[in-house]
């Protein structure tokens, strides 16, 4: 782990990441579940009824009151968390020094970080392309709680290299059996059918968080005549000077809402993280529930 | 190094220079660089102000000026020599049967071609002898070769055929010299000069030196002039006409003597070689002959002079009579040169500067050379600019997708 991880854990010691819904889960863990179960926190008695479990039946009431009655605890839940991770060539910008990619990197670290704090499992999928073929690669670790966790993320995470192009909707589905899905890319690949699949999520009573991530070049492209092209289609060039630069950044800005409507409207939470923004900010801003709607 | 036709350097060196600021123009378009959302850019005429020169392609455009260069040159027809000598000597020979094979005539040789290159042996035909730097050493076997094998011995020494030899063998010189010096050692009979040497003589740059040679057709001017009348000297030049009649007169280069002159001898069938005809008939029939005998000018004549009448005292009777008695001219020496024509022949002005000799057909095994390493590099060119077209645009670590 690199000095600028090892800071980016520090700040993010503090946080915790709490489920924004109550859980169905059956493991046990910080989170509230559904379930009212026998743990020490009490919530309310309820009448016996048939098929109760006559261990759950609170018999110092039965003796006082001579009516059976079950004593209901609120249960807690583990809320397991997987991070799919966009590596395609897009998100390696600027060429230079991939800022934008090392941001994502250092959401994702944090965002695990601040999982493994709350003590609920926590995985990543990092879906990246191939430089010469339509292969997708796949970096793939498995939801864990163990310690140790968060620093096999940022192995994972660092020797990966965004290149190629990436569907990442077939990778969403994958991760169903998790309670909770963070998608951390600049959407510029399949994003209405990443829509749909998160909306399936979404109906499934799961977390689903969208994080844009954006370059400060892309919302302020440079001022001097550039051809600029596409790192995933190389056919597709355009011109940038002054009179398409306003142009460019109206159309960039109305895209940039409409994602956001269209995520929102799925019942999704969208964050938008620009690398002007310090990741440790950002991941507060993540995490921290009150915000979640309006970013 | 030299080349027949700088031109095409030349124009190699433009088209490199063209080439390199084509590669410097090419720079002249807008930066590419990747940008993710370029999508969202509008579609527009990009209309480029950008000034900055920027070297581009640098390997393309070494290959493509080198291939350039290397045709160019091909082109050029490029004469490698290790080292060039200031000056060549070629020295022209008269071996003819004109030329006194005198000691003179041999010391004059020999001064001629001390330091000459090559010698160009001549009569009707011409015989070089290569010597490297000096062919003195090979002279004496050459000249005695070449005068016991040729021919036409009695035919004077031809001009134009010695400048067409020594025109070869001075473009070849040329290629190892900076310049090329001609000596031409012969007597200059007019014989040895026709029609065509003057305009080969304009293909020679330059002076030629002419060295005057003795002839051995021209004897001492003779100092007694013998006449002999046939009617009472009885030589076996003449013989005995058939049938006598009565000319109207014989004419000589002196004057036609009209007059009723008694015709009785006839030349023999087979006069001897040094016999020449000094007049003749009115009807083409010699009439009188000489000979060179030892200095001595023995004129024979047919016929017999009136000795009275009017005949002897016309002008012409008397120039007649006056040019055979006299010795001051001799017929049978061969006409030399006059000095303007060997003005003409030696010419006045050195080569100018930049003068080339006329080039010889031979290709040098360099354009073959040049010519096919230039196209294999243009074939290399063609690999690498094709390799470079399919290289991805993006950085390594961003490919295109096609």
């Amino acid at each position: 782990m690199d000095e600028s991880d090892s800071k980016l854990l520090e700040a993010v010691r503090t946080i915790r990441w709490p489920a924004r819904r109550v859980l169905r889960s059956s493991q046990s863990g910080a989170h509230l579940s559904r379930r009212m179960g026998q743990s020490a926190e009490f919530v309310e008695y309820r009448s016996y009824r048939q098929g109760d479990d006559t261990r759950r039946i609170d018999w110092k009431l039965l003796a006082r009151t001579d009516r059976a009655y079950i004593r209901l605890a609120q249960d807690h839940a583990l809320l397991s968390t997987m991070l799919l991770l966009d590596a395609s060539a897009s998100m390696a910008y600027p060429v230079a020094t991939l800022a934008k990619w090392q941001h994502a990197r250092q959401i994702a670290l944090g965002l695990c970080a601040a999982i493994h704090q709350s003590g609920d499992p926590v995985g990543v999928v990092a879906a990246q392309g191939a430089a010469d073929s339509d292969e997708e690669r796949l970096q793939h670790l498995a939801a864990r709680t163990r310690r140790g966790v968060v620093q096999e993320i940022a192995k994972l995470l660092r020797e990966v290299t965004p290149m190629g192009t990436v569907a990442l909707a077939p990778q969403l589905m994958k991760l169903r059996s998790s309670q909770r899905a963070v998608i951390i890319s600049d959407f510029l690949g399949d994003t209405q059918s990443l829509l749909n699949t998160a909306a399936q999520f979404v109906t499934q009573g799961k977390e689903i968080y969208a994080i844009h991530v954006i370059d400060s070049a892309e919302l302020d492209p440079p001022h001097a005549a550039l051809l600029l092209v596409d790192p995933e289609n190389s056919h597709i060039r355009r011109p940038m000077v002054e009179a398409t630069r306003v142009r460019y950044q109206a159309q960039f800005g109305a895209w940039c809402d409409s994602l956001a409507r269209e995520w929102l409207t799925r019942g999704a939470y969208y964050v938008r993280a620009t690398t002007q923004e310090p990741a440790p900010f950002a991941i507060r801003r993540i995490t921290r529930t009150a915000n979640l709607a309006g970013a | 190094m030299s080349v027949l036709y700088p031109i095409f350097l030349w124009v190699a060196g433009l088209s490199a220079a063209a080439a390199v600021g084509l590669h410097f123009l090419s720079t002249l378009q807008p930066r590419r660089e990747i940008f993710p959302t370029v999508r969202f850019v509008p579609e527009a005429t990009l209309h480029s102000t950008a000034l900055a020169m920027k070297f581009s392609d640098p390997w393309l455009l070494l290959l493509r000026a080198l291939a350039i260069l290397l045709v160019g040159t091909a082109f050029a027809q490029p004469h490698f020599v290790l080292w060039r000598q200031s000056v060549a000597r070629i020295v022209a020979i008269d071996i003819s049967g004109s030329v006194a094979r005198s000691p003179a005539w041999r010391e004059q040789v020999k001064r001629a071609t001390a330091g000459a290159a090559t010698a160009v042996l001549f009569d009707t035909t011409a015989h070089e002898v290569r010597g490297g730097t000096s062919i003195e050493p090979l002279l004496p076997g050459a000249l005695s070769t070449t005068t016991d094998s040729s021919g036409d011995r009695d035919s004077p020494g031809r001009l134009s055929v010695a400048l067409i030899a020594a025109l070869r063998a001075g473009a070849r010189l040329s290629e190892s010299a900076n310049s090329v010096e001609l000596t031409i050692v012969s007597p200059f009979l007019a014989a040895s000069f026709d029609r065509a040497t003057p305009s080969i003589r304009k293909l020679w740059p330059g002076r030629i030196e002419l060295v005057k040679a003795d002839s051995s057709q021209a004897p001492a001017a003779p100092a007694k002039v013998e006449v002999e009348w046939q009617d009472s000297a009885h030589s076996a030049l003449w013989v005995r006409r058939s049938h006598e009649d009565t000319a109207s007169g014989v004419y000589s280069e002196a004057a036609t003597l009209i007059a009723p002159l008694e015709r009785k001898w006839q030349l023999a069938a087979t006069p001897e070689r040094r016999t020449r005809v000094i007049a003749r008939w009115l009807d083409g029939e010699p009439a009188a002959v000489e000979q060179n005998i030892n200095g001595v000018l023995k004129r024979s004549m047919g016929f017999s002079l009136p000795q009275q009448g009017d005949t002897i005292l016309r002008p012409e009777f008397m120039r007649f009579t006056e040019w055979l008695n006299s010795s001051s001219k001799d017929p049978s020496a061969p006409p030399l040169l006059d000095a303007e024509t060997l003005a003409t022949l030696a010419g006045a002005a050195p080569a100018p500067k930049g003068a080339t000799m006329p080039s010889s057909t031979a290709m040098s095994p360099w354009v073959a050379i040049l010519l096919a390493v230039g196209l294999s590099i243009l074939i290399f060119e063609l690999f690498i600019r094709h390799r470079a077209r399919r290289t991805p645009e993006a950085p390594t670590t961003q490919p295109a997708v096609a």
